[in-house]
């Protein structure tokens, strides 16, 4: 790992390594990308001449349920967490050959989970891959959210966006609950308390 | 002394003072021009401008105001500034945002997206540059365009509509895409 303050940490990806290895020969997909849009990930995924979506996810939901103490509870409203879903995921002009989710579910209460997978799985195609990112440490209260940004088909330069409180710890049994729908979950793990998760539709 | 004080009350010329246009459908808007010295004019609709319908320029345009409908410099540059509220489908050869776009974008050479640019829509060029902090909601397509050549059209920098446009309709077909531009080079 090297870090660099201002820029960010860049290390490698096994995660996305193999993500790319699993979309490997299939040209011009359709990529969806939760993260805010940056120019490292516009041009090498474009690069590659696929068609990315980008939906800022993370600061969608602060701007729907507030980032304060009542966010988990908002987002359990279910009504809410429908408008939410309609607004978000709704308009997408779908089905996606892959996913890059980064560290987004691990901010959601357990029905807005439910119902994000729920679209993540009808927006992807069968044999698509999403990359998903949980954080390893069961003692942190609070823990880093990042954005992520491609340098190559293995590295990424990580750069904070701040600390947050997840809503729960995920374990690698309680990922494989939520993803029960897909037809596999690969697990890598980092240095840097990061989990990697590579999950086939 | 009578002739004078009445000399001094007759009420002189009005100067041209800048009036706020009535966001007025159909009505004709004028823009300011500027930049005569050079080969390249820019036209600058200002920040209490509203236009309601197409816009067809054939030279550079800054929009500081608010837009809702189409925008078309198929040979020019368009500028969208920080105060600009543009709900439109824009063709332009380039495209700079800083304010807020709700609406396809399509350049033939290059879309730039600066830091306090908040734009909800598609977007398609050559090249695209985006600056951090940018907010972006929608797909992004790097590609060759081909823009076709404009047709004549009068030469005033914004030529009102006669009806109104659609506040964002869908890209039209004519617009050639340029093909293979999208393989895998893995």
């Amino acid at each position: 790992m090297s870090p660099s303050a201002a820029e960010g940490t860049i290390r490698p990806s096994a995660g996305l390594e193999q993500y790319f290895q699993q979309l490997q020969g299939r040209p011009t997909l359709r990529l969806l990308d939760l993260s805010p849009v940056s120019q490292a990930n516009v041009s090498f995924l474009a690069g590659l001449g696929h068609r990315l979506y980008c939906e800022d996810f993370l600061s969608s939901l602060d701007d729907f349920f507030g980032g304060d103490d009542d966010f988990y509870q908002a987002q359990e409203n279910p009504t809410r967490a429908q408008e939410f879903m309609n607004l978000t995921f709704r308009q997408l002009k779908g089905p996606f050959h892959g996913a890059l989710v980064w560290d987004c579910l691990q901010y959601l209460s357990p029905t807005m989970l439910e119902l994000t997978v729920t679209e993540l799985h009808r927006l992807l195609e069968p044999e698509s891959a999403l990359l998903a990112f949980f954080h390893n440490d069961e003692r942190a209260k609070t823990v880093p959210a990042s954005f992520y940004r491609i340098q190559d088909y293995r590295t990424l330069n990580i750069q904070e966006r701040g600390h947050r409180t997840p809503y729960q710890f995920f374990t690698n049994p309680f990922i494989e609950r939520v993803f029960h729908d897909f037809s596999s979950v690969k697990m890598y793990l980092t240095r840097d308390h990061l989990r990697e998760i590579l999950i086939k539709r | 002394m009578w002739n004078r004080r009445k000399e001094e009350e007759t009420p002189r010329p009005a100067s041209p003072l800048p009036t706020p246009v009535a966001p007025m459908e159909g009505m004709p808007v004028s823009t300011t021009p500027t930049g005569y010295q050079g080969a390249r004019s820019t036209a600058t609709i200002g920040e209490n401008v509203l236009i309601a319908g197409q816009i067809f320029a054939k030279e550079d345009l800054v929009i500081d105001g608010q837009i809702d409908g189409t925008i078309e410099l198929l040979e020019n540059k368009l500028t969208i500034g920080k105060a600009a509220r543009v709900k439109a489908t824009i063709k332009a050869r380039e495209v700079i945002i800083h304010g807020t776009v709700h609406g396809n974008v399509e350049a033939s050479d290059k879309i730039d997206l600066r830091r306090d640019a908040h734009l909800v829509g598609d977007i398609r060029a050559a090249r695209i540059a985006i600056e951090d902090g940018a907010i972006f909601k929608g797909s992004i397509d790097v590609t060759k365009v081909e823009v076709p050549k404009a047709a004549p059209r009068p030469t005033t920098s914004a030529a009102p509509a006669a009806t109104p446009a659609p506040a964002a309709t869908p890209a039209h077909p004519q617009q050639a895409m340029a093909a293979g531009a999208g393989e895998n080079k893995r």
